[in-house]
């Protein structure tokens, strides 16, 4: 349709923050641009995407572009935010914002940077070009020459931008496309500029096109100003200056405004929006997911208005610039390179995921567990989810961190002591960041809200966001749940005893930092799936390039200080470290960092006395984030208090093991810190092993720093966002019910302790041989370390994956194909994923019966499959309905048992496991005696205790035990 | 089962282990793996192994096993102990009837299972005079304990006639010094140790308390015999077993033990005829009883200090330690602070 008037579609494809900042970049709204680009391209309409460099220069963002554009489904062309874009010389002009006020070299440079990382990135050098807040001067035309742009299009014909930054006026300007040289006003055409000016569709709703000058220039008037001429005529609905935009713009006055260009004879129609607007939250103009689909809905409406009008060519920017001037149509590709090295996106199949976070502390804040937070959510909006989070931390509400939007409901609503404790505090904060944050998922539809604590008012917070929503929710705790304070009144037990079962019930998941911690949380509520998810060290925090170390000795410890972690012994053993080195006491500094109450401190400054190390202590109080760090780096030991941590692990560990000097951690025996800061390869003492401690001073005053194990701090938050991750998506997109299933261990804590105890029920179990086992898994393998440790080869299948494949390759087939031969196994086990295999299997049309002989067909005699999972029984009595999906062995022990012969095994065992399949630690016949004699060997005088044997005597022990398992032999 | 676990059971007397369904009939009890030990364990978690409770065709039990690793020497010396101990004709209700069998990597040690009636379920419901009267009958089984030991086992037999407590003690302390305990403190406690006599050398359980002491069939039983005769000085067994009663657990040495305590507080007043007797059996003098208290709180600071016992029970008995520390540098002596009446 070469004479048909074009259409042009821009898309401003910038940051997400819309301030003109230059730090805390992110650019995580290109992810919505597939469904922007897949919503264009239903409708013909090819899209020209003006890319700033702080999209340009992210590789995977940058391929998205490309991608998105192949084939010549739309142009990528370049725009200008001169605050952010390299390169930087002095200060910024005033009007720093406008690239016309820059100098022409300055403005030529940042386009050639721009221009090259494009190219680099795309493999596409830009033609067209548009400047930031439509900041074009003259001097920016001749920029555009010498850096090898034909077009532009910064032109808003009767729009000015004086009172934006002194930015440019271009009323006056012609609607149509035409040609500047630079010498002259941008809104003066010159017959053969080198440049073709593409302007945006600007101008008025009503009246012949002709008379817009006159209209403008009235509008303009110092008098009409006055009175407030052109909004009266606005309200009044005798003429609006409008611009063809849905962000700003209604769709009537679009619609408007094309018939007064189509009737004046314009060559072009451009319409253009912000990349920013895609995502909620990030433009003003798009602020819920309502208002981006109602975004949607006006493009769509305004393109059927649009085809009603007159006919259009869909064309970028670069081909509506030659269509109009006859001129050769200037290509963007270039083929410097066959084939680029390109960091392309993560598959962005479907739309983002989103997610709101609820937090009481959130980063930069480092309290509690705030930037086990700031980390994850930084590194979830790197994987491509949209990240909001709630907090009462600084900052301004709506702010922009790391991809994150940051919302926020001030402490200040907190009234202390007001009303019944939440543990850690703050009911009030709670209650109202808990309208606050159903109001945020009212706007914003997140697909799943997680809550944070302590302070676990959070988790209420969530409780109260979601219930109704249907929304899910999940609850990370990093601490044990201390609802039953002895300290609190009777009405506040009262209300915890309430409050606690419905708040854990009805979360789909809760996480815990730490394996202990996850025992502790499934006592507390058994029929909540408790997964764990361990907290690591953000590398990109660490301090880059060298760090000079402190003189002499220098002991650091950063965690702050408390009542339950004193720093006594470490005073102790540094005044042994004194007494054998005397040498070393002018100069040697044992420095804290973090907060530490007043009487704390005066407790360590009398004892600092008492052991005569008070010249050598520092107390540097709390440093920011990037300080603390930077202190660990350069001192020669770390020191981790830890005492009286219980489950918890405090994460001063990671970050003195990331700083690599030997590091020191006081914790007791049976402490999840002790497990941890093995398996990091720290030195763990014991409070009164204080010669131990100073023995780590002398090794590290001798230069003897010791061996650690290679990659054993290697722990990144990526790799736990991405655990995060693939939890959080069974959570949010999952229809079915939630498995039981548990996530891949993420420390070796669980593999040591719970790992060792599945490892022993293998032995015990007592295959035919040691060669080969299977595990059958949906997800990540619980089980395959454990195997590992007595199995010469162990198979893991992933059978989500496997049956996916197979229901459409061989839908004729009657039962699912394990891909083994016959009698390849000794065992075969299904931990804690039985209820998901079978809901595969019936995904697939086939039986659970199916399923089993396709077990037994490959085990070899004499082998067995194990299964475990959750016990039907106990769940069912201690479950909600919210959580009556988490039942991992679905049937009765008599429909288990009968499937299990059916299917053609030779011998069934049931047993209960308890505490759970994941740490057998107690494993009992499922017979009536042993059930019973087990309560009366175990039982004490406890009133719990002769519960437990009066329901063993009257047959019901088949609920005392949380889980249970099967061997059943082939 | 296992077949090398269920071969072991057998040898051991489990006869139901060469029974097909042998499996069905063991609870796991206290299962913490490492046996037989994978690679990559921590030592301390590796050593636990697991225990079982056997039962018959009927599903009564009949016998309890504990499962550790066959290179562990503290469970072989232990198992041996009580293998030898249970065949001593004076013991036969004392000690439950026990059997090893072991493998190249796995021990078992099986013993009868007796109904689960450990004083410690009835030693809260006692008052202080029944409390004392089953402390009495406890001590003389444990004493009766020691002499056959002595004599069935000549390992066991007493290398001199009496222990000098400021010897015996001087490991103890040397831990406790590395455990930051100032040296004055340690010196002044190693003086008052030197300067009582040396008393007679008797065995002792090493861990007699409420928890270890079964009522079955109307005698007292032993068990857990792994500390026995780690331990040969007087009044051991008696000061372990007598701060576990119905009453509150009042500070050791200044009210319940030694010096002067509320004379009208039943459990103060019992404690001190319970140590008195004892003492009196051994014909120790109260400088001397207060030597052993001394050399039993240093012991077992000691003790909890090197298996990593959680702070909460170590601190009770080192916070004693030095208190009596801080008694004996302010001047007093060992006769001062002891048991007067």
């Amino acid at each position: 349709m070469p004479g048909a008037l074009s259409f042009v579609l821009s898309v401003d494809t910038e940051e997400d923050n819309w301030e003109s900042v230059r730090t805390g970049l992110s650019a995580e709204n290109v992810r919505e641009l597939p469904r922007f680009a897949d919503f264009l391209a239903r409708r013909g309409v090819r899209p020209t995407f003006f890319t700033t460099h702080e999209v340009a220069r992210r590789p995977w963002a940058a391929g998205l572009l490309r991608d998105i554009t192949a084939g010549g489904r739309g142009e990528i062309a370049a725009h200008v935010h001169p605050w952010n874009t390299p390169p930087f010389s002095g200060m910024p002009p005033s009007g720093g914002t406008m690239l016309c006020h820059y100098p022409v070299e300055a403005q030529a440079a940042k386009l050639g940077v721009l221009r090259d990382t494009l190219a680099e990135h795309t493999g596409l050098r830009p033609v067209s070009f548009r400047a930031g807040r439509f900041g074009a001067g003259r001097e920016t035309i001749l920029a555009l020459i010498r850096t090898g742009f034909t077009v532009d299009s910064s032109v808003t014909p009767f729009h000015s931008w004086r009172r934006y930054d002194d930015g440019p006026d271009f009323v006056g300007a012609p609607t149509s496309v035409y040609r500047l040289d630079g010498r002259g006003d941008l809104r003066t055409p010159v017959a053969d500029g080198p440049i073709i000016e593409v302007p945006l569709s600007a101008g008025y709703t009503r009246f012949a096109l002709p008379r817009w000058p006159r209209i403008a220039s009235l509008a303009h008037d110092r008098y009409a100003r006055w009175f407030h001429l052109p909004g009266v005529a606005a309200r009044a609905g005798l003429v609006q200056l409008t611009i063809l935009s849905p962000e700003v713009a209604p769709i009537r006055h679009m619609v408007a405004l094309t018939r007064r260009l189509v009737e004046g004879g314009a060559s072009h129609l451009h319409l253009f929006l912000h990349s920013s607007s895609l995502r909620p939250g990030l433009t003003p103009f798009v602020t819920s997911r309502a208002d981006l689909e109602h975004l949607y809905g006006a493009l769509d409406r305004y393109l059927d208005a649009l085809s009603g009008i007159a006919p259009v060519a869909f064309r970028t920017v670069a081909e509506t610039a030659a269509a109009a001037t006859c001129a050769p149509l200037a290509t963007s590709t270039l083929p410097r390179r066959d084939v680029l090295p390109l960091v392309v996106a993560p598959p962005q199949a479907c739309a983002p995921r989103r997610l709101l976070l609820v937090s009481y502390h959130f980063a930069p804040d480092v309290t509690g567990g705030a930037s086990r937070w700031g980390r994850l959510t930084k590194n979830l909006a790197r994987l491509g989810w949209d990240v909001h989070a709630l907090t009462a931390s600084g900052g301004a509400d709506g702010h922009l961190r790391e991809g994150v939007q940051v919302h926020v409901y001030p402490a200040g609503a907190v009234a202390a002591g007001a009303a019944p404790p939440l543990p850690g505090g703050g009911l009030w904060w709670g209650l109202g960041a808990g309208f606050e944050a159903r109001r945020l998922v009212r706007r914003f539809r997140p697909e799943v809200v997680v809550t944070s604590g302590p302070p676990h008012a959070a988790h209420f917070s969530g409780f109260v966001a979601t219930v109704g929503t249907g929304t899910s929710r999940v609850m990370d705790l990093y601490d044990v749940w201390t609802g039953r304070r002895a300290d609190t009144s009777v009405s506040a037990r009262l209300f915890w005893a309430l409050l606690t079962p419905p708040l854990f019930r009805s979360a789909r998941r809760v996480l815990a930092s730490t394996a202990e911690l996850a025992e502790t949380l499934e006592e507390l509520c058994p029929a909540v799936q408790v997964s764990v998810l361990n907290d690591a060290v953000d590398p990109e925090e660490l301090p880059r390039g060298p760090t000079p170390p402190l003189p002499a000795l220098s002991i650091a410890t950063v965690g702050g200080l408390d009542r339950d972690r004193e720093v006594k012994p470490v005073l102790r053993a540094l005044r042994l470290f004194l007494e054998r080195h005397p040498g070393a006491a002018t100069t040697s500094r044992f420095r804290i960092a973090g907060p530490a109450p007043d009487e704390v401190l005066a407790l360590l400054a009398t004892q600092a006395r008492d052991y005569g190390v008070e010249q050598q202590v520092e107390v540097l109080g709390s440093l920011p984030h990037a300080a603390t760090l930077e202190l660990l780096a350069r001192s020669q030991v770390a020191v981790v208090l830890a005492q009286h941590q219980g489950p918890r692990v405090p994460v001063e560990l990671y970050e003195s093991c990331a700083a690599r000097i030997p590091t020191v951690v006081l914790a007791e025996r049976e402490s999840a810190t002790r497990w941890e800061a093995l398996r990091l390869g720290a030195d763990v003492r014991e409070v009164a092993d204080i010669e131990g401690i100073a023995r780590t001073f002398i090794d590290a005053w001798n230069g003897i720093v010791p061996q650690r194990t290679a990659g054993t701090v290697a722990s990144t938050e990526q790799s736990a966002a991405e655990s995060l991750q693939s939890l959080l998506e069974i959570e949010g997109t999952t229809p079915a019910p939630p498995s039981d299933r548990a996530p891949a261990p993420s420390s070796s804590v669980e593999s040591i302790l719970s790992g060792e105890r599945r490892v022993n029920w293998m032995w015990l179990a007592d295959p035919p041989g040691w060669d080969r086992a299977l595990d059958l898994t949906v997800g990540p393998s619980v089980l395959e370390r454990a195997l590992r440790l007595r199995f010469a080869d162990v198979a893991t299948l992933d059978c989500a994956t496997a049956f996916a494949g197979a229901h459409g390759a061989a839908r004729d087939e009657s039962s699912p194909r394990l891909p083994y031969g016959d009698f390849t196994f000794d065992c075969v086990t299904i931990h804690g994923t039985w209820g998901e295999l079978l809901r595969l299997a019936a995904a697939g049309g086939w039986s659970d019966l199916a399923m089993l002989r396709e077990c037994r067909r490959v085990l070899r005699p004499g082998g067995f499959l194990y299964v475990a999972g959750n016990n039907p029984y106990y769940r069912r009595l201690f479950a909600s309905a919210a959580g009556a999906g988490h039942h991992g062995l679905s049937k009765t022990m008599g429909a288990m048992r009968r499937a299990f012969l059916t299917a053609g095994f030779a011998r069934v065992q049931g047993y209960y496991v308890s505490p759970s399949h994941r740490f057998p630690g107690i494993i009992i016949p499922s017979t009536y005696r042993a059930a019973l004699e087990y309560e009366r060997f175990s039982a004490g005088r406890s009133k719990q205790g002769h519960v437990r044997r009066i329901l063993a005597t009257l047959g019901l022990h088949r609920i005392l035990h949380p889980s249970m398992a099967y061997l059943v032999y082939r | 089962m296992n077949r090398e676990l269920r071969d072991l059971l057998a040898a051991a007397g489990y006869a139901r282990a060469r029974d097909d369904d042998g499996w069905s009939g063991a609870v796991v009890i206290d299962n913490s793996g490492g046996v037989p030990a994978p690679p990559g364990l921590p030592e301390d978690t590796a050593r636990k192994g697991f225990k079982l409770l056997l039962l018959d065709r009927w599903g009564r039990p009949t016998h309890f096993a504990r499962c550790g690793r066959a290179t562990d020497v503290a469970f072989e010396r232990e198992t041996a102990l009580v293998d030898t101990l249970c065949t001593v004709p004076a013991l036969a209700r004392v000690i439950p009837k026990s059997r090893t069998a072991a493998s190249a990597r796995l021990r078992v040690h099986l013993t009868a299972y007796l109904p689960r009636g450990a004083y410690e379920r009835m030693v809260r419901m006692q008052d202080p005079v029944a409390w004392e009267r089953s402390v009495g009958e406890i001590l003389e089984v444990s004493a009766l304990v020691a002499r056959c030991a002595q004599e069935a086992v000549p390992a066991l037999r007493p290398r001199t006639e009496h222990v000098a407590l400021a010897e015996e003690a001087a490991p103890k302390l040397e831990l406790l010094r590395t455990a930051g305990i100032p040296s004055s403190y340690l010196d002044a406690l190693r003086a008052a140790l030197a300067s009582a006599p040396p008393l007679p050398r008797r065995l002792q359980h090493g861990d007699l308390w409420p928890g270890n002491v079964l009522w079955h069939e109307g005698s007292w039983t032993l068990i857990d015999f792994a500390e026995f005769g780690h331990v040969e000085v007087p009044m051991y067994d008696v000061l372990h077993m007598a701060q576990y009663h119905g009453g509150p657990r009042g500070p050791f040495w200044t009210g319940l033990w030694l010096g002067p305590g509320d004379a009208q507080d039943g459990w103060t007043r019992a404690s001190r005829r319970v140590l008195a007797a004892e003492a009196e059996r051994e014909g120790l003098s109260p400088a001397e009883v207060a030597a052993t208290t001394v050399y039993y709180l240093a012991h077992i600071s000691a003790y909890r200090l090197r298996h990593g016992v959680s702070h909460t029970y170590r601190e009770f008995y080192l916070e004693e330690l030095l208190r009596v520390a801080e008694a004996l540098l302010a001047g007093h002596t060992l006769e001062e602070l002891a048991l007067t009446h």
